[in-house]
Parts: structure tokens; C-alpha cells; sequence
């Protein structure tokens, strides 16, 4: 009878778990069609521009910050592994180099932003760097919501929240974060390089 | 979702799939200082290193591969849609030569009208 009960609710966890991730895929797909629409603009604008439009940019600082958001991603995918295998520990310290790794891409971009800044570059100057800043900014802030909310499954996983059977959050989690990762291996040639 | 019938990825595995996307940013680094022809053809280049770095995050490290196929369905459809959208926008863009041309074909045209008027 309590064997019944235990393989019901695990049924049920598991179903439960099984609606999360597609929640969680639908709401990527939505984000795919909205970053869409800023690279269709983009592409349009400088297609139909009789010169080039693109100016140059930190191409160094750049390729910095798509290695850390890439070593970021890697470590974010141990912390899901951790997290699966019940290791405490270790979905701590890599969700903790996780987060680490994406507070110093923020802050490579604020470098960026500092020096466009002090050479009285704005998003008004012209259309690319309209572009340029609508596109990271707005890749920023989905760094920073990410940052916000590992904070937050962070201490929980101090806590000792989660175990081999209960870790849906920090998948959800890996999942966003492996996202956010992907917008910027596709902005970073078409901003950066191209 | 399938975890109990797929196997998951080992640490190992992230470690070739994490290597191999920093070798290819190096490659797409490296490319945009190569001038393989006209524009478009860097532009293509990287966008298919970008593509091929794309597919890798998304079925290894997102686990994509081990999906049911409702979400894989959904997120590829959106994909897809991503797809099109930079194809047909970039038809424009690697015919830019023959734009720029006819632009300044009709400009020329201008100015030898111009020119014949002020005659």
C-alpha cells in the first residue's frame, strides 16, 4: 500500500517536473522570437544602407567576454550535474563560479559602456550604436535577472535545498543561463567581427 | 523528463563540447581578420560557426537531444522562425554589392542629368 502511495507521488513529481521543463522551453522560444526581432532590424538597417554602417568596437573585450560567458555556461552545467548526483558541495562552488563569472562579464561590459561613454558615444551618435547598446543592454539584463534569481537558488542550495530528486530549479536555472550564453555567441560576430 | 531513459552527460563530455566552443571563437576571431572574398562571405562564415556553436550549446549542454518532442517541437519551431528571419534578411544583405552598385549607377545618372541641364 505505502509502496503504491510513494510510486504515485514520484509519478506525480515527475509529471510535475516534466511541465516545468516545457514551461521553461516555451518561454526560451518566446525569447528566440524576441532577440528575432532586434537581428532582422539589424540586418536590415545595415543591408540598406548604401555605406557601412558599423563602427568598431573592442574586439578584444569582446572575445573576453564570449570566453567568460562560454567557461560560465560550462561551469553552470557541472552545477546541474552536481545537483543530479546529490553533491552538495559541488553544486555550491560551481553555481558560486557561475555566478562569479557572470558578475565579471557585467563588469567587462560596464569597461565597455565606460569607454564609449568617455569618447561621447551614445545610443543616439547613430543607428549602429543605437543597435549595439538596444542589443547588449538588453542582453544585460537578461544576464543580470540570471544572476538574480542563481543568487537566490545559491543560498538555497546552501540551505541543502535540493537532492538527486528535487532539482528542477537548478535545471530551469542551467537552462536560462545556457540561453543567455547562446544570444551572445550570436551577437558577438555581428556586433563585434562582421 | 527522459533522464531515466537517457544517460546523462559526463563531466567529461561538457569538457570536449566547453573546448570545442572556445576553439571555434577562436576560429570566429580569427576569420574576421581573414578577407575570404567579398563581404558576405565572412559574414557567412561566421554566422555558420555561430550556427554550428549554437546547435552544440543547445543539444549538449541545454541537453536539447534528451527532450520530448512537444518541447523540442516548440523550441525548433522557434528556432526555425530565427532562421528564416536572418535568411531572408540576409538575401538583402549579400546582394549589398548590387545595391550599392545601382546606387551609385544612379547617382552617376543624377549628376550627367544635372549636367545636361545646366548645358
Amino acid at each position: 500500500m505505502e509502496m503504491t502511495a510513494n510510486a504515485t507521488e514520484a509519478a506525480f513529481h515527475r509529471k510535475r517536473a516534466d511541465m516545468r521543463r516545457f514551461g521553461m522551453w516555451l518561454f526560451l522560444g518566446s525569447e528566440v522570437m524576441f532577440f528575432t526581432g532586434f537581428f532582422a532590424a539589424y540586418i536590415v538597417i545595415r543591408s540598406a544602407s548604401a555605406g557601412s554602417i558599423v563602427q568598431p568596437l573592442n574586439k578584444a573585450l569582446g572575445t573576453l567576454n564570449t570566453v567568460i560567458l562560454i567557461t560560465s555556461s560550462f561551469t553552470m552545467a557541472l552545477a546541474v550535474l552536481a545537483s543530479k548526483k546529490g553533491d552538495r558541495k559541488g553544486l555550491v562552488n560551481w553555481m558560486g563560479l557561475t555566478w562569479i563569472l557572470g558578475v565579471v562579464f557585467l563588469c567587462v561590459k560596464g569597461v565597455e559602456y565606460a569607454q564609449h561613454f568617455s569618447e561621447g558615444i551614445y545610443p543616439s551618435t547613430d543607428i549602429f550604436h543605437a543597435f549595439y547598446f538596444l542589443f547588449t543592454g538588453f542582453h544585460a539584463l537578461h544576464v543580470i535577472a540570471g544572476l538574480v534569481v542563481m543568487g537566490v537558488l545559491w543560498f538555497r542550495a546552501r540551505r541543502g535545498d535540493f537532492n538527486e530528486t528535487y532539482n528542477d530549479p537548478i535545471e530551469m536555472m542551467g537552462l536560462y543561463w545556457h540561453f543567455v550564453d547562446l544570444v551572445w555567441i550570436f551577437l558577438y560576430p555581428a556586433l563585434y567581427l562582421l | 523528463m527522459s533522464d531515466e531513459k537517457h544517460p546523462e552527460m559526463c563531466w567529461g563530455g561538457y569538457y570536449v563540447v566547453y573546448n570545442v566552443l572556445l576553439l571555434l571563437t577562436i576560429l570566429t576571431f580569427a576569420f574576421s581578420y581573414v578577407h575570404l572574398g567579398p563581404h558576405a562571405v565572412n559574414i557567412a562564415v561566421a554566422l555558420v560557426i555561430a550556427a554550428v556553436q549554437g546547435s552544440l550549446g543547445l543539444f549538449f549542454m541545454m541537453g536539447m537531444r534528451h527532450e520530448d518532442r512537444l518541447s523540442k517541437g516548440v523550441f525548433l519551431f522557434c528556432a526555425c522562425l530565427f532562421t528564416i528571419a536572418v535568411m531572408v534578411t540576409l538575401t538583402d544583405f549579400v546582394f549589398l554589392g548590387t545595391y550599392s552598385v545601382s546606387h551609385q549607377v544612379a547617382q552617376v545618372m543624377h549628376g550627367l542629368a544635372d549636367a545636361a541641364v545646366g548645358q
